[in-house]
């Protein structure tokens, strides 16, 4: 049994003893220690960081390559990629060949796209332009596999009125 | 920037810390190294383990204070409540090491009878008066140390100490009731709380 005046006792001396180490404060070395060891976690993380985002782009990059090398393996057996407006059978005697072609690689197979230029082009190849129409004609142009275009076709009203039958 | 840190709650200090601020680190660590290091020196006696279990407890801060919950307390009793396992670990690593004296150079031996009332109240007389209590706390077994370490030493109100225990409130009570009984039989077989009620400014003023 504690009587009152222990108690007030007891009280008095652990505020003595509070008192006296109050002031207690780690060492500075302890801070340090600590400042040096998050540094160095931060720099540990930043690195795996690093190395997760090259692991994934090293993927990523392997990915496009195998699936680059299987297209390029497939290709033969895709269809002949169209646009809706190509004409069925293309004459090579139609086609005008273009400068550039001559010093491209030689051509095994191609793609023809039909586009939109100026009337102005028509000159560009010797052709007779009727002045009377502002409006832009319409072209075949045929790419190599290289991407480059090879030769052009004009295309006559004539011609179109053909194809649609 | 750094005002700003110096305002800013323990929770968003220990969330800019985990997301790389050192700044906030510095600022968290100043703010809480007293309380973690007193802690540990008043349970363990010693002031090298106190410097150990400091350095422990921020590092654990580092690795794992993802884990802090706000709803289970506060940053400071999520503090220590890592101390006081670092603590108990100590102790037990050291149960054979029962510290008797203190390390640091004030250090005095336990004293005699401390008969204060009519006593002049010179700087010695109040020095073994602290360094008697301080035997008397760390003589206690660990579990009625660690609630008059918090409450008594520490002034941590009860809700808040057991949270740093992880126990009820009432156990916190009944735990301090139990560790007062316990001081006061020690004390008063020693003659050390004898004549010192009454005069808790002399108390105060010890050093």
């Amino acid at each position: 049994m504690i009587s009152e005046r222990e108690e007030e006792a007891l009280r008095s001396a652990l505020r003595a003893l509070a008192s006296a180490t109050h002031e207690a404060q780690a060492p500075g070395s302890v801070e340090n220690v600590l400042l040096r060891a998050y540094r160095r976690e931060r720099l540990r993380s930043r690195g795996s960081v690093w190395a997760r985002s090259l692991a994934w782009k090293i993927a990523a990059a392997i990915a496009l390559v195998a699936a680059a090398v299987s297209l390029s393996r497939i290709r033969p057996e895709m269809p002949p990629r169209v646009s809706r407006e190509r004409p069925e059978s293309v004459s090579p005697a139609e086609f005008l060949p273009l400068p550039v072609a001559q010093s491209a690689m030689p051509l095994e197979s191609g793609q023809v796209l039909r586009m939109r230029l100026p009337r102005s082009a028509l000159t560009a190849f010797g052709l007779p332009v009727d002045g009377q129409y502002a409006a832009p004609v319409q072209a075949d142009v045929l790419f190599g596999e290289d991407g480059v275009a090879r030769a052009i076709r004009f295309v006559s009203s004539d011609t179109r009125r053909r194809q649609q039958q | 920037m750094q005002t700003d840190l110096d305002d800013a709650e323990d929770d968003d200090l220990l969330e800019r810390m985990l997301r790389g601020d050192e700044a906030a680190l510095l600022v968290l660590y100043r703010r809480r190294q007293g309380g973690v290091y007193r802690f540990a020196l008043r349970m363990s006696g010693s002031e090298a383990a106190a410097e150990d279990v400091t350095q422990e407890v921020f590092l654990t801060l580092m690795r794992e204070g993802g884990r802090y919950d706000r709803s289970r307390g506060s940053v400071a009793t999520y503090l220590y409540g890592i101390a006081r396992n670092h603590v108990l670990r100590w102790l037990d690593r050291n149960r054979s090491d029962v510290p008797l004296a203190q390390e640091s150079s004030n250090a005095c031996p336990v004293p005699g009878p401390l008969i204060a009332s009519d006593d002049p109240l010179g700087a010695v007389t109040r020095r073994e008066v602290v360094e008697a209590v301080r035997q008397a706390v760390l003589a206690l077994p660990p579990r009625y140390r660690e609630v008059i370490v918090l409450c008594e030493l520490e002034e941590m109100d009860y809700q808040a100490a057991a949270d740093v225990l992880g126990c009820a409130l009432g156990t916190v009570r009944s735990r301090l009731h139990r560790a007062r009984a316990l001081l006061t039989d020690k004390l008063r077989s020693s003659g050390a709380i004898t004549g010192w009620a009454g005069k808790p400014d002399a108390a105060r003023c010890a050093t």
